[in-house]
């Protein structure tokens, strides 16, 4: 019996997880230091860069701007030794507007863009090793981009994967389980209301499996989610030194006041 | 990124660089810390990551089997690709790197082009018939000056770091040949890239001129001479850049402070590649 | 001839001390709950739902009386009326130039809001319209006070004050704003012998020496005389030293400053860019200020 037959009894998969478990995930905010906001993601072997220019002026003249809101603008690509078969460009195939045009529905739902008139923000983002659920990483390094550039967010908008595998709902697939012809469910949740801000799904399923897979996908941004904030609490904690500096040295108007109310 | 000086702050830094004493107090002759990273993208056969200051390039080798030139059947392909990532600067969105990303590809073709840079007898499969192809690409995360040094640090590092599969030729029962691979994965074959030239670009500024010039630096250039540099000081590929003119003598000048860098920098990278071919791999996590 | 290649899991050694212990802060990330009370007046970096007071941005939270606001590590510049910043000139318009801050949007510097060569109470006529490109070009810099916020968020500057106006030559450096404490005064000369204009907006200045009496003309008397290279030293030396300090998130003013400069003597200016001991200086710095609390 072939090794991956034995872990199947066992109900792990391929590569050993359990089928509610995640890949590693591992985070780094602010990777460089020139940009307003950056980010650096890996889910397992899918590893993901994103950068965020702005706030800033509307670039291509004022005519494009919205002066009620920000006009968000992504653009993703691929490096051509992301994946184990080598591709190039594919910065203006209409895959990557459709990702473009994805993503900006996602992230327009949790970055509170009224507060931004007439501005512009760019967010960019290259695959720099592709393992599968490429999206869900690269939403997931754009908000992380986004609060390195402290730009307002409602909510953490957080991205996971599911798929059925034999039988059984899976979630964070990798580049195997997504070509193994199931269908693929992406989920983009706002945790905080439960709201489902983005939803993507590939393949052929039968109307009955849909609950569960949903449930699976929700499930797994629930888990992404909590490791997200944790990482970034961590990040908070060791790079705000600076705000006990900050602070006004003579004791704030709060302060005083303090003993009157009293 | 482009950078915009006022009048008095260009002439300050000129000033500044015709006295010896750059912005950051660096010698003419001074690079900025280069950090080296080998192996960093695990479906590359071959790959590196380079931080010269505050530019970022991350280079990719991957083999492919393919046919080789007519011309040349013996030989193997190498193609370059280089990729200015929007992470960089907004200026790069969309086809914005597009200039650059031919400039030095382009370059990186005529500098690797003489013979003596690289053996590609070694990547010769089946004469005529296969060969391996080994495609380089080249991915700019941040541009902080001399992004073109940058670059050639990456490929040569790169290339260094490649582990080219060992193929068996088998003869079918038709009677032709067939390149199947090995299954040992252990089994590959590396290529010698001593040779591989380093590229040193010098700007002039004033009367002064520096090595490792900063985004600043090169906004105040006037004109710039790129050396492709072997280890040895030989030159395998020149180009003048930038609008202002030189005159003999100081492009003379210029080259030969070109191969005396070039030699420095090579001899510096060769020491380290073998140090940081055993390192810990870190990536973007530190 | 330096050069200097190194592994890149060499750095790795540094750990960041905790200081946050001694006051501990109020960390928030985007979606948390801020507080369920009443009565409070939300400001930058919140938002309300269903009374509810949630952060939007991950910091640090600041109580002033019933203002709550989140200030988060780093962004863009918000402007105060009152701030002094630094800009650069992107165009030349009617009656007013645009002008670069760092902030959301761009900032307007009106023609009203200059003083002219010549005299405070000059009237402004259609030459002085012709000529504002004399004045004030494109790629040039300024130093100047934000004189009012529009609605929208973007800043309405003025440099009517000898103190501000064009700068000549000198360095600029750009850090975080969030680095940058709002003081009295951010105009200094430094006794190591340079001066800076520390901008809110993040933007640093550095120069040699201005003099009191006859530099603050405005600026409109530019200077192209080759500074000395012992000044040029010097502000290279603080560049390095404010780089340092920005690159470790170590709160930028005059103390701090002359603080990493008196730490950074024992290197040569060119050692300062070397990532490890930039650390060091900046983490120098950091525990001296903590440890005399300033």
């Amino acid at each position: 019996m072939a090794a991956w037959e034995l872990l199947k009894d066992q109900n792990f998969r391929l590569d050993g997880r359990k089928p509610t478990e995640l890949r590693r995930i591992e985070t780094r905010l602010g990777v460089f230091p020139n940009a307003d906001g950056s980010a650096y993601l890996e889910q397992g072997n899918t590893k993901v860069l994103a950068t965020v220019y702005g706030p800033h002026e509307v670039k291509g003249g004022r005519g494009r701007s919205n002066p009620d809101k920000a006009v968000i603008n992504c653009q993703f690509s691929k490096s051509a030794f992301s994946s184990s078969e080598r591709k190039t460009h594919m910065k203006f195939g209409r895959n990557s507007s459709e990702t473009n045009q994805h993503l900006v529905q996602a992230l327009n739902a949790a970055v509170m863009s009224h507060l931004y008139a007439r501005c512009q923000i760019d967010v960019y983002v290259e695959i720099v090793q592709s393992d599968g659920s490429d999206f869900c990483a690269c939403l997931n390094a754009s908000t992380l981009a986004l609060i390195d550039a402290g730009i307002a967010l409602k909510d953490i908008v957080t991205c996971c994967s599911a798929t059925i595998v034999d039988e059984k709902s899976v979630v964070d697939v990798n580049y195997v389980e997504e070509s193994s012809g199931s269908a693929v469910l992406i989920v983009g949740l706002l945790p905080k209301d439960e709201q489902i801000a983005y939803m993507q799904m590939k393949g052929r399923l039968h109307a009955d499996h849909l609950e569960k897979l949903l449930d699976c996908a929700v499930e797994g941004c629930r888990n992404i989610n909590n490791i997200l904030k944790e990482r970034i609490g961590e990040h908070l904690k060791t790079h705000s030194s600076h705000f006990t500096l900050t602070r006004p040295a003579t004791p704030g108007r709060a302060e005083r006041s303090r003993p009157a109310i009293a | 990124m482009d950078v915009i000086l006022s009048k008095s702050e260009k002439i300050f830094l000129t000033h500044g660089i015709e006295e010896g004493i750059r912005e950051d107090g660096r010698a003419p002759d001074d690079y900025r810390t280069i950090d080296l990273e080998l192996s960093v993208v695990p479906n590359a056969n071959g790959s590196s990551r380079i931080k010269l200051g505050n530019s970022d390039v991350l280079a990719g080798v991957k083999c492919e089997i393919g046919e080789p030139d007519p011309g040349r059947p013996n030989e193997g392909k190498i193609i370059f690709n280089v990729d200015c990532s929007a992470n960089a600067g907004t200026e790069w969105e969309g086809r914005g790197g597009d200039d650059l990303e031919i400039e030095i590809s382009e370059f990186l073709s005529k500098a690797y082009s003489n013979k003596s840079c690289l053996d590609l007898q070694i990547l010769g499969l089946i004469p005529g018939e296969q060969c391996w192809h080994l495609y380089i690409d080249v991915l700019i995360l941040r541009n902080g000056g001399n992004i073109l040094d940058a670059v050639s640090l990456a490929v040569k590092s790169a290339l260094y770091d490649t582990e080219i599969p060992k193929v068996l030729i088998k003869m079918s029962e038709k009677g032709q040949s067939e390149v199947e691979l090995t299954d040992n994965p252990s089994d590959y074959i590396i290529m010698s890239t001593e040779n591989c030239p380093i590229f040193v670009s010098i700007c002039k500024l004033g009367k002064g001129h520096v090595v490792d010039a900063t985004a600043k630096e090169s906004a105040c250039t006037m004109a710039k001479i790129v050396s492709a540099v072997r280890k040895d000081g030989m030159i395998t590929a020149s180009q003048k850049k930038c609008s202002g003119s030189l005159q003999e003598s100081s492009v003379l000048e210029m080259y030969e402070h070109c191969r005396k860098v070039g030699m420095e920098l090579n001899k510096t990278l060769i020491s380290k590649l073998s140090e940081a071919k055993n390192a810990p791999i870190v990536g973007f996590l530190a | 001839m330096s050069i200097d290649i190194r592994l890149s899991n060499e750095k790795l050694q540094h750990e960041s001390t905790d200081f946050s212990a001694e006051r501990p802060l109020h960390l928030v990330i985007p979606g948390d709950i801020i507080t369920r009370e009443a009565g409070y007046m939300r400001g930058h970096g919140t938002y309300m739902e269903n009374d509810v007071l949630y952060a939007s941005v991950a910091g640090c939270v600041e109580k002033v009386n019933k203002l709550i606001c989140v200030k988060p590590l780093k962004s863009r510049y918000t402007g105060e009326v009152g701030d002094v910043v630094i800009g650069r000139i992107i165009e030349v318009g009617q009656k007013r130039w645009r002008v670069e801050t760092h902030s959301k949007l761009d900032s307007v510097l009106h023609l009203s809001s200059v003083n002219l060569p010549g005299g405070e109470l000059r009237k402004r006529s259609e030459e002085d319209e012709r000529m504002m490109r004399n004045y004030l070009q494109e790629g040039d810099l300024i130093s100047a006070e934000v004189q009012s916020v529009y609605a929208d968020g973007s800043l309405s500057l003025h440099t009517r004050s000898l103190k501000y106006g064009k700068l000549g030559q000198g360095s600029l450096l750009q850090v975080p704003a969030s680095l940058v404490r709002r003081r009295k005064n951010h105009f200094h000369n430094l006794p190591c012998g340079a001066s800076v204009i520390i901008g809110n907006n993040g933007y640093i200045w550095i120069c040699p020496t201005i003099n009191e009496q006859s530099d603050k003309t405005g600026g409109f008397v530019t200077n192209y005389e080759r500074v000395n290279s012992s000044t040029r030293e010097v502000i290279a030396r603080l560049m390095n030293c404010a780089t340092a300090l920005a690159e470790n998130m170590v709160v930028i003013y005059d103390t701090t400053l002359l603080c990493a400069h008196e730490f950074s003597l024992k290197y040569e200016v060119k050692e300062l860019i070397k990532p490890d001991i930039a650390k060091e200086i900046a983490l120098l710095t950091k525990q001296k200020i903590h440890n005399n609390d300033y």
